[in-house]
């Protein structure tokens, strides 16, 4: 009897881990992406909107482009539709700022306080910049997590 | 405890755990299927080193078919979807967000104005490579992800673009503190047939020189004339998301649910 207890409860602990485990593997959206998106040197350009469920820095780094670097936004949006309003909620040094600076090649961890101001919707804006001259836009293709995981990235500033 | 009870717990267990991945499945039924309309199908594009994430050679691309789907059960691979498969509704200025698998009735059906655009592509490596993280570029950082030169990204093959906002899905707006900034009407996959196959990123596949291989994109759509946001007459597929030169063919999906 006090075997099958034993061999019950066994069950009950493997039950109960695998709930935890499979909670853990929805909870943050931290899977990497590749978009590709047109810059230019005027506005800033939107890329891909995805889920933000968690108040860790965006994973960031740019791989292709004829730029070595470029400007960064984190916004922020309670919808993932394409033709809201997303609101800038990049920080660098504990400031809010307009953007961050990131160089191709490098893996960034960008700060921003989207999902502490309540929104649910992550998306990097890009712009290039005005030392290179040319008017007209580039691609820019670059992997993004919303929600990051693990350390040792360069923290955008 | 009796050796029965417990061997019916577990398989109990093993049921609830099933039912959970699976809630979305119901019974065997199949929603409508419509063939696409003339859309110059099939289509050939490239994706090379000219502005990829190749080292070397090129991917030739094949689109050999586009059509929607509003039934789970007309897709072959039920584990394909990407966390972020979810579909948008505008209600009264309301917008509602229906997270996988909210979006799917438990007959497989999807709600109302869901579809899911399904985008058959066949894949050919002329001597494709991608960089690796052997490789170094000036500044000495890895330019690659991976080990293995033949895994390419089917996230970033083709997009979703919708001109209904915009000439190229491009809208400029101005922040409130002044700085202009566009929005673009564009959506990566929401589905891969063959996610998860390869432990280094789920939306990878693997391709040696030579090689061909065929699988499903697929991208969520909320019809505009059912209170979502896309209008399925004027979606394209693009290479480059807010490039209209980079689109590669308009859809014209308007004609198919009549």
């Amino acid at each position: 009897m006090k075997k099958s207890r034993r061999f019950l409860a066994l069950v009950l602990t493997v039950i109960t881990l695998m709930s935890v485990m499979a909670v853990t593997a929805f909870a943050a959206n931290n899977q990497n992406t590749y978009p590709t998106v047109s810059i230019n040197t005027s506005t800033f350009s939107p890329g891909q909107v995805r889920e933000k469920t968690d108040s860790s820095k965006i994973y960031y780094r740019g791989l292709v482009c004829a730029d070595t670097h470029t400007f960064v936004q984190a916004r922020g949006s309670y919808s993932n539709s394409t033709s809201a309003s997303y609101i800038n909620k990049t920080v660098a040094n504990k400031l809010a700022v307009s953007y961050v600076i990131c160089r191709k090649d490098v893996e960034y961890a960008i700060t921003n306080l989207i999902n502490e101001d309540g929104y649910n919707y992550a998306r990097l804006y890009f712009k290039r910049l005005t030392t290179y001259t040319t008017s007209a836009s580039t691609n820019l293709e670059y992997v993004w997590s919303p929600d990051s995981v693990g350390s040792g990235y360069t923290v955008a500033t | 405890m009796p050796k029965n009870t417990i061997i019916i717990l577990i398989l109990a267990v093993c049921i609830l755990f099933a039912s959970c991945r699976h809630t979305i499945l119901g019974e065997e039924t199949t929603g409508q299927q419509v063939e696409l309309p003339e859309t110059g199908l099939p289509c050939i594009f490239e994706y090379d080193t000219g502005e990829r994430q190749l080292k070397s050679g090129k991917l030739i691309c094949t689109i050999t078919d586009a059509r929607l789907i509003n039934n789970i059960n007309d897709l072959e691979n039920l584990d394909g979807f990407t966390e972020d498969a979810n579909i948008l509704f505008i209600d009264d200025h309301d917008e509602i967000v229906f997270k996988y698998p909210d979006w799917i009735n438990e007959n497989g059906e999807f709600i109302e104005g869901a579809y899911l655009l399904l985008v058959d592509i066949s894949v050919t490596s002329n001597g494709a490579e991608s960089y690796t993280r052997h490789d170094i570029n000036e500044f000495g950082d890895a330019i690659g992800m991976y080990d293995d030169p033949y895994l390419f990204r089917a996230d970033s093959l083709v997009y979703l673009q919708d001109t209904h906002y915009g000439t190229d899905g491009i809208m400029t707006q101005e922040d409130t503190d002044g700085t202009k900034y566009t929005n673009i009407a564009a959506w990566g996959i929401d589905y891969f047939s063959e996610r998860n196959r390869i432990s280094e990123n789920p939306n990878v596949f693997r391709l040696s020189p030579g090689e061909t291989m065929e699988f499903h994109l697929g991208f969520l759509i909320s019809d505009i004339t059912e209170k979502g946001e896309m209008d399925l007459g004027s979606l394209y597929l693009t290479k480059v998301m807010g490039d209209k030169d980079q689109f590669i063919i308009h859809l014209n999906l308007s004609q198919e649910e009549e």
